[in-house]
């Protein structure tokens, strides 16, 4: 009997030593796979994702252009609900145009812009908290809808 | 909690956007709680965070102790006087003054204040600081809620009244089945998270409306008062009432623990080797998860699937709202049914190992060990929510509670400051407490099979089972994490 015991802990002994190898090769396996995946489908994200505004303000140093233009239009954005990616630090210049009156909410930053149909408002920012927010529509007519939505990446 | 403001993009994008702009005016009266949503968990980290889990995991059973060590919590008497009289009658009187104070000023605020969610101390105070608050109060100090539960305060004071007058108590007219266990418990908390995150939040609607809340408050508070009255106030706040079984729960990770108006400290952790003892104490972690997890995959992982049942209810000729109902909750169904089948999946592989008792047995032997996980995705889901709102709690929301523009702290133009803590950070403890909430599951799950097996060969045998449950559950959290707002 105690020899059974003795061999089932050197059993285990060496069930655990093997666990470890697999365990430290599962890991690694895991690990390279899901970095590589990071980088094919990562960078098709961010390429897609961003607006070739966004990558102007980054890389031209000149006046820089809007990061986004909006119009809206029936209480509704142009061609849907815009996605902006900007990284931490970037400064946001967001150009909307509007038939009806209203006001342009950001989430988040807690900041509002006045709208007057038949004039473009500018509104910029420097997107200094980082995370994801929405851009919402107050129309006079009371409708809350979303216009966009601002992405900042941390730096 | 969770902005439905990002749902209903998502869900407006799917509608035919003309039929969008002319049905959203009347349904979005009021945007969601949070102005600003977590990124996903970069690819890399997430890559790190699964390695991680795969190391410690592994690293744990080599190091395993062969003896139980955690099964016996060596519970001993701390804190002297001081102890005893923070769980004296006049203590907790005033504690139960304070819950019943703050039930009141629910109620009150959220029938008589703003409907703005925002601007309404109700809503922030049920979803934010109680729901979520009490978890981390629990974890820390033990069973807080026993003191400040008002209905168990206003019963108490109820049948003590009619103590001094009839000069006897009054006996529960009904014995509460002892197979119900924590069933009814299960019901209210499916229910509450029903009524947070499907009837509230609505999809298209966002209407997270303190009128509501304070309806429900005191729907919950009259069926609470009933059955405390037809199976005795201690039976039905052992078993029945949601929020102490809840928060109970996560009491038994806490160090601290009261006995006999006693307190005392225990071995971290070592309290949640009793919680399998009653009836549906496995169903009520899974519940916690499940909850947890459907919150987070409907914020990404799900939302295509969340979209396709949208558009069939459409197509069934459902309302906005009904179809947005309908394919929440039956998805919260589908992430309840999965994590459960998760877990009982891992049982039933225990099960094979000799020497096992019977599966239903075996479960409620291992509940306990997934409490720890349940406050992981807790943490990781609700961490950065918790601070922002809190912010809000402790100042306009206090100074400004009716949302009417008094002022009665100075506090009520203060504003949250998102800026707090960056996405790094957040990402780091949402990483961190997923990776910590394992270690200790497995850590309880392994001390737990060493005292149900006849020997240490078993007890590991059936741990690779549990590992697979585990490690299966960690990915999961941080999956989710990965796709949130993506």
């Amino acid at each position: 009997m105690a020899g059974d015991k003795e061999d089932e802990r050197m059993q285990s002994n060496g069930a655990r030593a093997g666990l470890l190898v697999v365990l430290a090769a599962a890991a690694v396996v895991l690990f390279v796979a899901l970095s590589g995946g990071d980088d094919d489908s990562g960078g098709d994200e961010t390429t897609s994702a961003t607006s070739t505004a966004t990558t102007a303000t980054a890389t031209e140093p000149a006046p820089p252009p809007p990061t986004a233009q909006i119009a809206i239009k029936d209480d509704a954005p142009v061609g849907g609900v815009e996605q902006i990616e900007v990284t931490k630090g970037d400064r946001v210049v967001l150009e909307v145009s509007s038939d009806a009156a209203g006001e342009l909410h950001v989430h988040g930053y807690e900041l509002e812009q006045e709208l007057t149909p038949g004039k473009t408002a500018t509104l910029r920012f420097p997107a200094d908290i980082d995370g994801k927010f929405e851009i919402e529509l107050h129309a006079a007519s009371g409708a809350h809808a979303p216009v966009a939505e601002l992405t900042v990446q941390p730096g | 909690v969770r902005s439905s403001s990002l749902r209903r993009t998502a869900l407006a994008a799917a509608l035919a956007a003309p039929a969008a702009a002319l049905l959203l005016p009347e349904l979005a009266g009021a945007h969601g709680l949070v102005g600003k949503q977590d990124l996903p968990i970069p690819a890399w980290l997430f890559a790190w965070g699964a390695s991680l889990v795969l190391i410690v995991s592994f690293a744990l059973l080599s190091v395993a102790w062969r003896e139980p060590r955690l099964q016996d919590g060596g519970w001993r008497e701390i804190g002297g006087a001081a102890g005893r009289a923070l769980l004296s009658g006049p203590a907790q009187l005033f504690f139960g003054a304070v819950g019943v104070a703050l039930l009141i000023a629910v109620v009150y605020t959220g029938l008589e204040g703003t409907p703005d969610p925002q601007r309404n101390f109700s809503l922030t105070f049920v979803f934010v600081t109680f729901w979520l608050g009490l978890v981390l109060l629990s974890v820390l100090f033990g069973d807080v809620f026993r003191a400040f539960n008002p209905w168990r305060a206003i019963a108490r004071v109820v049948s003590g009244g009619f103590r001094l007058v009839a000069g006897q108590s009054a006996p529960a007219p009904l014995n509460y089945p002892e197979r119900l266990g924590y069933l009814p418990a299960v019901v209210g908390l499916i229910a509450f998270a029903w009524f947070e995150l499907i009837y509230a939040a609505g999809g298209l609607t966002v209407a997270l409306d303190p009128h509501a809340v304070a309806v429900a408050t005191l729907i919950y508070s009259a069926i609470t008062f009933v059955c405390m009255a037809l199976f005795g106030v201690d039976r039905w706040l052992e078993r029945g009432e949601a929020f102490s079984v809840y928060f109970r729960m996560f009491s038994t990770l806490s160090p601290l623990e009261a006995r006999d108006g006693t307190l005392g400290r225990r071995k971290p952790l070592s309290g949640t080797v009793a919680w399998g003892e009653v009836p549906w104490a496995t169903t009520v972690v899974l519940t916690s998860i499940g909850v947890t997890s459907y919150d987070g995959a409907s914020e990404g992982a799900l939302s295509d699937a969340i979209g396709w049942v949208f558009d069939r209810g459409r197509d069934l000729g459902l309302g906005l709202v009904g179809a947005a109902r309908f394919t929440d909750s039956f998805w919260l169904l589908v992430t309840l049914l999965a994590v459960s089948g998760l877990f009982w999946l891992g049982v039933r592989g225990m099960h094979t190992v000799s020497g096992s008792p019977p599966v239903r047995e075996l479960g409620r032997a291992f509940a306990g060990t997934l409490i720890p996980i349940a406050l992981a995705y807790l943490v990781a889901h609700y961490f950065s929510l918790f601070v922002y709102f809190e912010q809000a709690q402790f100042t306009y929301l206090l100074s400004d509670p009716l949302g009417d523009g008094s002022d009665l702290f100075g506090t009520a133009d203060s504003a949250i400051n998102y800026g707090v803590i960056s996405a790094n950070q957040v990402w780091y403890v949402q990483v961190g407490a997923l990776v910590a909430g394992h270690v200790a599951a497995l850590t309880l799950a392994h001390d737990r099979a060493l005292a149900l097996y006849d020997n240490v060969k078993l007890a590991s045998r059936s741990q690779y089972w549990m590992l697979a449950v585990m490690v299966g559950f960690t990915c999961l959290g941080l999956y989710l994490l990965s796709e949130a707002n993506a």
